[in-house]
């Protein structure tokens, strides 16, 4: 049972985006990071990748938006540690997840999954200090 | 730059950013299922991951083509308000090479006009010949 100034939810409800060329062009606009890999086939089909990735960071919204959807000021400060451990494509569908840990510790594993069950990102979020007993934090 | 150019421990920049409600509004656009906050003052959760990729690529401006990243690291204290300048400074705190790949690790920290700490970031980049 978690203490008093830990997370009650259990399962984080997931946040999923459709992934395309468009929109990962957006983010490249958004991030002024238009690195080949991720704007241009030609390029990205010569490099160790073998083709076009979504930006990392892009899937990491979908952990953020989880985050938000399940703890809206509910906490003071957030950390988080992800690793991006398979490449996202154009047409993939990905989807935010994430389960309380059974240590009491406030942290959740956190991830993002593919059509395919796979993980794309993997890692941790910890969430601290309790909005009733702290100032206004993080929405 | 090259991953020979970077030094441990260089500082390589900061980045200015006023975050306007069109950046914002932009970033909605493409996160359309984001949780919507009405009246919510500060920016959205996710927007903290856009001022830390502009500002690595503000201050880290010429890169070779192909670079991926690896793992990503957050510690938020406090999330800015819309309309707000942030400033954002970005440091290489270590590069190794690993697994036939060169890692470079940048660090970010972005305060408020006022010089208070906002939020930090850890990216790990695998950087391309």
């Amino acid at each position: 049972m978690p203490g008093p100034d830990e997370p009650t939810v259990e399962e984080l409800s997931e946040i999923a985006l459709d992934v395309d060329q468009a929109a990962i062009n957006a983010y490249a606009r958004i991030t002024d990071d238009f690195n080949p890999i991720h704007t241009d086939p030609a390029f990205a089909a010569t490099t160790p990748m073998g083709g076009v990735i979504a930006h990392g960071t892009m899937s990491l919204n979908l952990i953020w938006q989880m985050a938000a959807q399940n703890f809206r000021g509910d906490f003071e400060r957030i950390g988080m540690k992800i690793r991006f451990v398979a490449p996202v494509r154009p047409g993939d569908r990905v989807a935010a997840g994430g389960r309380r840990t059974a240590d009491g510790s406030g942290r959740y594993e956190v991830w993002v999954r593919n059509q395919r069950g796979e993980n794309v990102i993997a890692g941790t979020m910890t969430l601290r200090g309790h909005a009733a007993t702290t100032a206004p934090g993080v929405t | 730059m090259n991953f020979d150019d970077f030094e441990v421990g260089a500082e390589y920049g900061s980045m200015k950013l006023e975050l306007h409600r069109s950046l914002i509004d932009d970033w909605r656009l493409l996160f359309p299922q984001a949780p919507a906050e009405t009246g919510a003052t500060a920016i959205p959760l996710g927007y903290v991951s856009i001022i830390a990729m502009r500002a690595y690529m503000h201050a880290v401006s010429v890169r070779p083509p192909g670079n991926v990243h690896g793992e990503q690291t957050f510690e938020i204290e406090r999330l800015p308000d819309i309309g707000a300048t942030v400033v954002t400074d970005l440091s290489c705190i270590d590069k190794e090479f690993k697994r036939e790949r060169r890692w470079v690790t940048f660090e970010t920290r972005t305060r408020g006009a006022d010089g208070s700490p906002l939020f930090t970031g850890v990216m790990k980049i695998a950087w391309a010949r």
